[in-house]
């Protein structure tokens, strides 16, 4: 037994330890500690497997499980890889797919198909799609891709050029999104690219007609506004060279095409199209803003001559005899200039300078060259101005009407008052009928301001009657434009006006003025005639002035003749005017017609048209146009003015 | 050497605190955290005087001929699939792979489960930081778990983000670890030489009376002019085998030899 105890003889290191320790106990003890050890040992050893069996269950439970997850997973990849397969070969998009680790690059066969390759069917290089990128888009291209992979954008959208297998370029919309690490860095960008290129066309031919005049293929107004700007902007910030603008608008183009047709003239307008594209350089816009009108921009230009030279040289080549559609034509046309410089001006306020100069190139006698004049604009601007008072101030009451007294050079009664619109300027003060009147002759302002003045006369009239009788109420003459006469309107309302007065109407006189040439005498006449036959009298109003002409005299229905103030001022000392003035009278007394001097300021010049028979006078040496007050004072007092011809004096009898 | 309190300081925290105060590179720090025998009611340390609970002490080894030699091995196998610590705070387990820890842990225990945490000690987890690679992993131990919120405390700091794996010993694998430990921290031959073991707790639980055969073969290693003394502790400070750098560790043997150099 002690043998079987000796450690030596067992190999087992547990079993060794044990019976060394049952080498300890007395014998009788020793068994049975021996044999418990042996048993808690097994009931160990039983444990320990069966908790490895156990784990090796578990394990190969959960190993099943995640690999039958990895299964579904797989064919589900798998399916969606057969789908993306499908999709990728029915689109009609190229799909690429770049690892950004490795840098290899998948691209669909779409892709290669796009640009008429073979498809490698294997990883490409990044470089196979960079390298057909257009070298002006390419820097672009990484711009975006490098923006988009440090999470610049949400998406990648870029459009560029690519070169097909054939050397011809494409346009290209990229789009791709980039996958992320769980840190956000980019490991993979995948996208589509789609060809664009009938896109493009479409755009560039919207563009085209949406910036180019379509007849000429010039830039249209919208192109030109938007060029003329940028020049303006570039100069002002970069403080470039300067820039100059010309103007050019053909001469007697409605002529061409009333009388040759508008395809005719459109024939005209495409060649004047080619010459000034043809005289123009790469850096220079020709524009067509509609009609007849052109502009260039010449970019750059040194100074006003170098400006004036190289219109003055397009001129010379425009401005010639062509021959079009079998025809010879004069083309000839009207050009203005301006400078386009670092000076703060809009790009309306310089196409305007320049229009404005090619206006006085017109008014100068056409088919020339007119440099833009900022003094010639400042008194345009003036009267511009000044018209758009002259409306405001018909609205706000400036007007007024003031009454010159006309005496009986016989009797030195006051027989009638010469009505003269006074304008009460807020800033200026009185302004001149001189002044004004032309003005509101050019805007048509005339018909009603006329209008008004005659309603204004007719009520002081009825104002005189209710206190005096009109047997002794004077008359009151109104001054008429013929040009007011030929405006349908007017005539009807003055008609009107004058029918409603009755037996009144005589105390009503109509001074027409004639400062432009008749267009339609006959018209005139009858409408003269017309309003004479209501008993209206018609005095013509400076005459031997202007274009008045002795014929009127014979045709027309004037009752009285009055005299320029002109020939009165001069009549004394200018032996000639005496003799023009006694004549005037002479042959209006031989017509039965009366005559009324204008403009008497002295005593002399009274005695005279007294010794040469004027029937009567007007003027300083009687009175100044007086107020509505002050006339009704003399009007009711019945005041007479003395006229002596044998006394020194005149003087007003009370 | 670094001999803790076992029950009222948290090891992990404890070794980095240490490791900010020495030149890990020249000096080599082991240690233990005391135990009670799986009373968990205290654990005494004492230095220079009777030994105390809530107490570490620190004893520093120098001398020109002075060598130390530090074996430490577990002995565990890792088994099953990688997992991600998805929810952790601290020595706290809640989640891994996005599911509750504690029933994953509990099929595998089987029966065993019953008798949770001591039964714990049969499958502690290796973890490890995958940036720092594979290699870096440590042990943990389960000491408590919390039915309600279905976690699990363990003796050291689980890292959310970090991986895990399950282990498992098989009695031999892990009696075999002392040998391992013990041919690291062998002396030269002949030499006279003491070796400080403080092996876990769990492993005594675990193995049974099996547990003599660790003690006894690792000093057949470490031979007859070798003298031994140890203790069964709740957590083992020694380097990482791969990166040198102090930590602490759960069932393992560390084995730290003194001896002079001739």
């Amino acid at each position: 037994m002690k043998n079987l105890f000796d450690p030596d003889l067992i190999t087992h290191s547990l079993l060794k330890k044990q019976l060394e320790r049952s080498g300890s106990f007395n014998e009788s003890e020793r068994w049975p500690y021996f044999l418990k050890q042996i048993d808690m040992a097994y009931c160990e050893s039983d444990r320990e497997r069966r908790i490895t069996e156990h784990t090796m269950e578990v394990m190969s439970e959960e190993i099943m499980e995640i690999n039958q997850g990895l299964m579904a997973q797989t064919n589900e990849l798998l399916r969606s890889q057969e789908r993306y397969l499908l999709v990728a070969k029915a689109a009609s998009d190229g799909l690429w797919d770049w690892d950004l680790k490795t840098n290899r690059i998948y691209y669909s066969s779409r892709w290669w198909e796009m640009l008429n390759l073979v498809d490698k069917e294997q990883d490409s290089s990044i470089e196979d799609w960079f390298s057909r990128i257009h070298h002006e888009d390419v820097h672009s291209v990484h711009e975006h891709i490098n923006h988009h992979i440090l999470g610049g954008s949400t998406r990648l959208e870029v459009e560029c050029r690519i070169k097909t297998n054939s050397s011809q370029y494409i346009w290209v919309l990229i789009r791709g999104l980039a996958a992320r690490d769980e840190k956000g860095k980019a490991v993979r960008l995948a996208g589509s690219q789609t060809d664009i290129t009938l896109k493009k066309k479409q755009d560039e031919a919207l563009y085209k007609a949406a910036f180019h005049d379509e007849l000429t293929g010039l830039a249209n107004r919208a192109l030109f506004m938007n060029r003329l700007e940028q020049v303006i902007l570039r100069k002002r910030r970069l403080g470039e060279k300067r820039a100059a603008l010309m103007f050019v608008d053909l001469d007697r183009f409605k002529y061409i095409n009333d009388t040759m047709g508008h395809e005719y003239g459109d024939e005209v307008l495409k060649l004047v199209a080619s010459v000034l594209k043809s005289h123009t350089r790469p850096t220079d816009t020709v524009a067509r803003l509609g009609g007849d009108e052109f502009t260039v921009i010449f970019d750059p230009i040194d100074d006003i001559e170098e400006a004036k030279f190289v219109a003055q040289r397009i001129i010379t080549q425009l401005n010639r005899m062509y021959e079009l559609a079998g025809r010879e034509i004069y083309v000839s046309s009207s050009i203005g200039l301006t400078m386009i410089d670092h000076v703060q001006k809009s790009p309306e306020t310089i196409l305007r300078n320049a229009d404005l100069a090619m206006y006085e190139a017109k008014s100068r006698g056409k088919s020339r060259l007119e440099i833009f004049d900022q003094h010639q604009y400042d008194r345009l601007l003036e009267k511009m101005e000044l018209t758009a008072d002259l409306r405001q101030g018909k609205k706000r009451n400036q007007f007024e009407v003031f009454y010159q007294p006309i005496i009986d050079m016989e009797t030195g009664a006051v027989t009638c008052f010469e009505a003269l619109m006074r304008w009460l300027h807020p800033k200026y003060g009185y302004v001149s009928p001189a002044k004004f009147i032309p003005l509101a002759e050019e805007t048509g302002l005339i018909g009603t301001l006329g209008q008004w003045v005659l309603d204004k006369v007719i009520v002081q009239m009825h104002a005189w009657c209710d206190v005096i009788t009109p047997q002794k109420c004077p008359s009151i003459s109104v001054n008429i434009s013929v040009k007011q006469l030929m405006d349908d309107m007017f005539y009807k309302k003055v008609l009107q006006t004058l029918d409603v007065l009755g037996q009144k109407r005589r105390l009503i006189r109509l001074e027409v003025t004639e400062s432009v040439i008749m267009a339609d005498p006959k018209l005139i006449i009858e409408r003269l005639k017309s309003i004479h036959e209501l008993g209206v009298i018609l005095s013509i109003d400076d005459f031997g002035t202007g274009y008045s002409s002795l014929s009127y005299l014979h045709n027309y229905p004037f009752d009285l003749i009055k005299i320029d103030q002109s020939f009165i001022a001069t009549m004394l000392t200018d032996h000639k005017s005496e003799r023009l003035v006694a004549s005037l009278i002479k042959l209006s007394q031989d017509l039965g017609l009366k005559t009324v001097a204008e403009g008497i300021e002295t005593e002399g010049q009274c005695k005279a048209l007294h010794a040469l028979g004027c029937t009567y006078g007007q003027g300083y040496l009687f009175s100044e146009a007086l107020p509505p007050v002050e006339a009704s004072h003399i009007v009711f007092q019945g005041h007479r003015y003395t006229i002596n011809p044998y006394d020194e004096d005149i003087s007003l009898l009370s | 050497m670094i001999l803790s309190d076992g029950l009222f300081i948290n090891g992990s925290e404890l070794t980095k605190g240490v490791c900010h105060s020495i030149d890990t590179s020249e000096v080599t720090v082991t240690g233990g955290l005391a135990g009670d025998g799986g009373v968990f009611d205290e654990t005494l340390v004492g230095l220079n005087g009777p030994p105390q609970s809530r107490q570490v002490a620190a004893l520093g080894f120098y001398g020109h001929n002075i060598q130390i030699n530090t074996g430490s091995e577990g002995g565990w196998d890792e088994f099953g699939p990688k997992r991600l610590i998805t929810r952790s705070e601290g020595n706290v387990l809640y989640e891994v792979d996005g599911k509750p820890a504690l029933p994953l842990y509990k099929m595998y225990l089987g029966e065993e489960a019953k008798g949770l945490p001591g039964t714990a000690l049969c499958f502690p987890l290796a973890i490890w930081n995958e940036d720092q690679g594979k290699d870096s992993w440590v042990i943990r131990t389960i000491q408590s778990i919390n039915e309600t919120e279905q976690s699990m405390q363990f003796s050291g700091d689980v890292p959310q983000g970090w991986n895990t794996r399950l282990m498992w010993g098989k009695f031999d694998k892990i009696i075999d670890a002392s040998v391992e430990a013990a041919r690291v921290a062998e002396a030269a031959p002949d030499t006279p030489s003491l070796s400080i073991m403080i092996s876990c707790l769990g492993r005594k639980i675990l193995l049974g009376q099996r547990i003599i055969q660790e003690v006894y073969l690792a000093s057949k290693i470490l031979g007859e002019k070798n003298q031994r003394i140890g203790f069964y502790s709740y957590g083992e400070i020694a380097p990482q085998r791969v990166s040198k750098i102090p930590m602490l560790h759960n069932q393992t043997m560390i084995i730290t030899t003194l001896f002079e150099k001739n």
